[in-house]
């Protein structure tokens, strides 16, 4: 007697489907070896980018973002998809972990021209624009249309992790206008971004 | 503790995560009891996510992946593209799909390596077409991943050790690689998949998970 049923309803999968980001993570919480190369394979680029973007040294950044991708083994049950993508919270991790890495080992010098790189990198579009997404380049489109002091201040907190003090110390200004700067900017990114839901 | 204002002024700074100290617990003491500020903290941290994804991506140093590998405890090597651990994966984890299984349920403190779901090669011949692939937490249940020759009607025919028929089902496939999943009949030991005219173009034991 035969199992009948032809296709069987829902379950056929096309060879060659990405997993999702979460079942990659899963493979890698679980130990699999094939999900964990292909999870760390799918987000090294991102992680890596992220750490050299932070501590502009390839050799520490290396270190960050194998430390990044051994905290994502160890916390993968922490992830928590409603509140963000799988690249997102790595991102994030990898971020925290590098800001933390700047921050012993300051005071150190920041070269301004590294201000000016940096910015350059995330505002400008990727090659392929196909690959750009709507989101992305709405937030390119808000920081571009910053005044340059305060793209600036922004790129020293929010991406190089500076507090307002050193912002401050850096950009040879006083410790307030430092955090006006900081906190003009992030608003009127939150203005263009999420037009309606400002609450300040 | 600070006020709303106090927070509010703050509010940029505590999103992306510049406070420290008696000022952050101050702020944090707030936020716990304040639901706006909170939301707005949380807004503006959402912001800052937004930022970090626009760092550009950077190929790592050489070795990168296997020196992550090596850190996390990865016991094996990377297979090639379209290998049969390969396969194995996307199988394994469309079991997890169809039947919303433990996958995504992550469990960082499991320990080694237990693999989800395991397989066995299909053959065609002397030449690898395709993978068995049955989940540790679905044993009745197999995923059959076949490189079909040509678009038809498959039959695919599970026989027990002693070589009889313990089931039969079939599968309209289209040319090229194709997955799908089937009940697996009691006894089931062996599978044989053939095209409409009865020419077998894979067959492959069922793996034991």
């Amino acid at each position: 007697m035969g199992v009948r049923g032809g296709p069987i309803g829902g379950s056929f999968f096309p060879a060659g489907a990405a997993l999702a980001d979460d079942l990659l993570l899963a493979g890698l919480a679980e130990g699999d070896a094939q999900l964990s190369v292909a999870f760390v394979r799918r987000f090294q680029r991102k992680v890596f980018g992220v750490a050299v973007a932070v501590l502009g040294d390839a050799s520490l950044a290396e270190d960050v973002a194998q430390q990044a991708f051994e905290r994502a083994w160890r916390h993968a049950a922490l992830f928590d998809p409603r509140r963000g993508t799988v690249g997102g919270w790595l991102a994030g991790i990898t971020h925290n972990l590098a800001v933390d890495v700047v921050r012993s080992r300051r005071p150190a010098p920041i070269d301004p021209g590294d201000i000016e790189a940096l910015l350059g990198a995330v505002t400008r579009t990727p090659e392929g624009v196909a690959l750009a997404s709507e989101s992305a380049a709405e937030v390119r489109a808000a920081i571009r249309e910053l005044p340059v002091e305060q793209a600036r201040a922004l790129v020293l907190s929010a991406y190089r992790g500076l507090t307002a003090r050193e912002v401050a110390e850096v950009e040879g200004i006083p410790l307030g206008t430092a955090k006006t700067r900081i906190r003009t900017a992030m608003l009127r990114l939150h203005a263009a971004l999420e037009p309606g839901r400002n609450g300040s | 503790m600070t006020d709303c204002e106090g927070c509010r002024e703050l509010a940029p700074e505590l999103a992306l995560g510049l406070v420290t100290g008696s000022e952050r617990a101050a702020a944090h003491a707030h936020l716990q009891q304040c639901a706006e500020c909170r939301e707005h903290v949380a807004e503006l941290a959402g912001i800052h996510d937004r930022l970090r994804d626009l760092i550009p991506p950077a190929e790592p140093p050489v070795g990168f992946e296997q020196r992550v590998l090596n850190r996390i405890g990865t016991p094996r090597a990377p297979a090639p593209r379209g290998s049969w651990w390969g396969r194995l994966a996307i199988a394994a984890a469309a079991v997890a799909v169809v039947f919303g299984g433990g996958w995504a349920a992550g469990s960082a403190t499991s320990g080694r390596p237990v693999p989800a779901a395991v397989a066995a090669p299909l053959v065609a011949g002397d030449r690898h077409v395709g993978d068995v692939v049955v989940a540790r937490d679905r044993p009745a249940f197999v995923s059959l991943y076949l490189d079909v020759p040509s678009a038809g009607r498959l039959s695919c025919t599970f026989l027990r050790k002693d070589g009889s028929v313990a089931g039969e089902t079939w599968y309209d496939a289209d040319r090229g690689t194709s997955w799908w999943g089937v009940a697996l009949p009691a006894g089931g030991a062996t599978v044989r998949i053939a095209d409409s005219a009865g020419a077998v173009v894979g067959a492959g034991s069922i793996p034991s998970p």
